[in-house]
C-alpha cells in the first residue's frame, strides 16, 4: 500500500529542536486520516519525532534514513478514531 | 571585556527568553502577572517589567521565528500544566544554547568584546553542548518506545 503524504514538511535546514516543534505544530493542524511527511537532518529527530508522534496520538507509518544525504524521512498518519482530532495532541 | 558564551547566556539570553515566555503567558494565555510569576519562579514586579519589555532587552530575539516557536512551546506547556519548573529550566537552557549555536548572540558578544569582531570567532558554535531541548523524553527510553 502506498502512502502519498498530503502535507510535506522540509526541515532539512532547521537545527534541533525546530524540526520537532514544526512537526508538533503540523500534527495539531493535520485532519484525521491525512498523512504528513517530515524530512530532517537533525540526528536527534530519530528519537524525538517518534516520541512526539506517539504523544499526539498519531501513527508513525515509516522512518527512512539516507546516509548519503544524512536525511531522515518520516511518514506520519493522524488516525481516524475518536479523540484523534487536533485537540488530542494538546 | 571578555565574556564567555555561558556568561553571555546568563546575562542576556536567558532573561530575554524568560521575558518572551512571560509576555506570551500574559498576552496570549491571559494569565495574571502573579500566576506567571508563580510559574516562572519570579517576583510579580519582575513579570510586570518583562511583560512591558522593560527587562530582558539586552538581545533582540522577538523577530526570530525559530526562537518564538520554542517560546510558544514553553508557554503553552506551562499554561496547560504539562511543563513543570524543572522541565522549564531544561528547555530554557536548551533554548539559550540554541541561540548561541545559531550565532544570534554574536553581534552582542562583539559589542561587549570588540576584539571578537572580524576575528572569525566561532566559539559558540563549537564549544557549546548539543541541543537537549527534549531531554525529559530522551532520559526516559520507555516513554520513547511506547
Amino acid at each position: 500500500m502506498t502512502h502519498a503524504p498530503e502535507v510535506v514538511l522540509d526541515c532539512r535546514e532547521d537545527a534541533c529542536p525546530i524540526p520537532v516543534l514544526r512537526t508538533k505544530e503540523a500534527l495539531q493542524k493535520l485532519p484525521p486520516g491525512r498523512t504528513l511527511e517530515v524530512m530532517t537532518k537533525d540526528p536527534m529527530a530519530t528519537v524525538d519525532i517518534p516520541a512526539v508522534v506517539h504523544k499526539a496520538g498519531a501513527t508513525l507509518v515509516s522512518m527512512k534514513e539516507d546516509p548519503d544525504t544524512e536525511t531522515a524521512t518520516f511518514l506520519i498518519r493522524r488516525d481516524v478514531s475518536p479523540g484523534s482530532g487536533p485537540q488530542a495532541s494538546r | 571585556m571578555q565574556e564567555t558564551p555561558q556568561e553571555l547566556a546568563a546575562r542576556a539570553i536567558l532573561p530575554a527568553l524568560r521575558g518572551l515566555v512571560a509576555r506570551e503567558l500574559v498576552r496570549d494565555h491571559k494569565l495574571t502577572h502573579q500566576k506567571v510569576a508563580d510559574l516562572l519562579g519570579l517576583s510579580r514586579p519582575a513579570v510586570t517589567l518583562y511583560a512591558r519589555g522593560q527587562r530582558g532587552r539586552a538581545i533582540e530575539l522577538r523577530r526570530r521565528a525559530d526562537v518564538l516557536m520554542m517560546v510558544q512551546d514553553m508557554a503553552g506547556g506551562l499554561a496547560r500544566g504539562d511543563l513543570d519548573a524543572r522541565g522549564l529550566m531544561g528547555k530554557l537552557d536548551a533554548a539559550a544554547t540554541y541561540v548561541l549555536r545559531k550565532g544570534y548572540a554574536c553581534e552582542l558578544h562583539g559589542q561587549i568584546d570588540p576584539e571578537l569582531r572580524g576575528s572569525g570567532c566561532d566559539l559558540c558554535m563549537t564549544a557549546t553542548l548539543p541541543c537537549n531541548y527534549f531531554h525529559p523524553w530522551r532520559s526516559d527510553p520507555h516513554e520513547v518506545a511506547r
